[in-house]
Formats: structure tokens, sequence, C-alpha cells
């Protein structure tokens, strides 16, 4: 089964501006209680726009370093 | 994994007698430690010796503006803490937080320096692993103060492919600017230049070397 990951969100840092759900090019962020939440995780291309947009840092997308070796 | 095998196959106690490990028996508690948890605050007073048995660890230091800088990556078989405990200033230098599920071996300071002290093997041990962690503060000084962003990147990238975190690390963008010295949104930029320049791929979360050579060619400029 392949585990996938989602952008993090910190939820002490997130204002709840709603930035990152009005501009999610993948529609699958949506505001609740004015925290962000993930829909379908299976639709985020991971694109990283959230984490450049948030004018607070709450989001991060984390990265494996591999190399190209292990990809095969 | 006995506690005594891993100490023996520690990086701090390479070498090292069955014998003289045998002096630090029972002295370990075990912690465990989730994901994110921070496992020692920078400024706190009497730090103990912390032996990493599984998981890795990131040490950095926070400057008043909250950018940081990363020092180390630390793994399986390596010591955290072990300058208060012998420095005379007992206040931990950095702040360490859990990069995985990590399980560490905690001696208090004070303990750990009685015992080290009583035997020569276990002396030469420490100082030879502290001689190493020098050198590699050293190398990080002098490429923060002399080489350029992507130089610093292409050599950060090429050693958690080669040595410190064998791929199982998972790194923001922005722990990769703290630990080169940068911003996130240089460290953004670099990544896609790296990748139109076909050093890297990134495919979702994770970022493939696809040029070693090239990039450790940068990395030396």
């Amino acid at each position: 089964m392949t585990t996938v990951l989602l952008p993090w969100i910190d939820k002490a840092r997130c204002t709840g501006c709603g930035s990152c759900a009005e501009q999610c090019p993948d529609k699958i962020v949506t505001m609740m209680d004015d925290t962000p939440s993930f829909g379908d995780v299976r639709a985020c291309s991971y694109c990283g726009l959230c984490e450049d947009i948030c004018p607070t840092g709450a989001i991060a997308l984390s990265f494996r370093i591999i190399g190209f070796s292990e990809n095969q | 994994m006995a506690e005594n095998t891993i100490l023996a196959s520690s990086r701090l106690f390479a070498g090292v007698s069955a014998q003289a490990l045998a002096a630090l028996e029972g002295v370990c508690v075990q912690r465990v430690f989730a994901v994110g948890a921070v496992i020692i605050n920078e400024g706190d007073p009497s730090p103990p010796v912390d032996l990493i048995f599984e998981g890795h660890v990131r040490v950095f230091r926070s400057g008043n503006d909250g950018r940081e800088q990363s020092f180390h990556v630390l793994g399986p078989g390596e010591a955290l803490n072990l300058v208060p405990a012998f420095d005379g200033v007992a206040v931990s230098a950095s702040t360490v937080t859990a990069l995985t599920d990590a399980r560490l071996g905690r001696i208090s300071g004070t303990t750990f320096r009685r015992v080290v002290s009583q035997n020569p093997e276990l002396s030469l041990a420490v100082m030879h692993y502290m001689a190493e962690r020098l050198r590699h503060v050293s190398g990080l000084a002098a490429e923060l103060a002399l080489a350029s962003v992507p130089s610093r990147l292409a050599s950060f990238l090429l050693s958690q492919f080669s040595e410190e975190a064998d791929g199982e690390v998972r790194w923001t963008r922005e722990q990769m600017a703290a630990r080169i010295g940068s911003v996130r949104e240089v460290v953004s930029r670099t990544l896609s230049e790296f990748k139109s320049a076909g050093l890297i791929d990134i495919d979702r979360d994770r970022i493939i070397l696809l040029d070693t050579e090239r990039l450790a060619l940068l990395a030396k400029v």
C-alpha cells in the first residue's frame, strides 16, 4: 500500500485566512471551523502552492531525497 | 537489539572493548520520542547525554528573528549533548527535535563524565568522536562563509543521499534552508533551477538525484 502524503499544517501558526483553500489548483482544501482541511488526498498534486502563499508559513511539504537508482 | 550491542556498534564507541562498555551498563534510561517532538531545548540546564538507538534527530539553533541554522542530522549510534557534559557550562547549546520516531538511551551528564573519566578507552573514544564533530562544524562554517547557495544545496542533497539519513528522513524546504543558511524561497527557486538543468527530478514528495557527478562538481564551487 502506498502512503499518500499531504502538505503538513501547523495549526498553531494558521490564522484561518483561507488563502490556501481559495487558491488550491486541485480544489481539495476546504475551510472547516477556520482551519484548512484536505479532502480527497489522492487528488493533491503536491504542487506546493499552498506552502508558497501561506502568509504565516503554517503549511509545509516534506520530501525524501533519493538516488536515481532507488527510483528504478 | 540489546543495549550493549547497540553501544558496541555505535559510531561513538566503535572499537571500544566489551569490558570498557560494561561500565555504561545500567546507567542508560530509554526514552521514546514521536516524530516532531522536542527532545531538548537550547538553554535547558544540565542536559543529559543521549545515545540514539533508533530514528533520526535534527540539531539546530534559532536566531532572534526566528531563522534556524541546522548543524547535524544524527541517526542510530550517534550521541547528543556531549559538549555540556564536559565544557563546564551545563547548558544545552542547541535544540534537538525528532525527524522520525526515535528511541534514545539517556545518561545524566554527571554520570557520563564520571564513567568516562574513569576509563581511558571510553575517554579516547569520546575525544575521537568530538574531534570528528568539530571537523564537521568547521567545514559547515567554511561552507556558509565561502560557498554559494547552489553549491551549499548541492552539497546538502548529496550528503543526505550518501551518508546521513539514507533517504529515510523527510525534509521541508524550510528545513533545507535552515541547514544551508538560506531561506525557503531561495531553496525553492534553486531546486527548480536544478530540475531545469537535469540535476534532479521532483516527483511528488521525492527529490531524485539524477546527476550526482554534476552535483558533486557544483558542491565544490
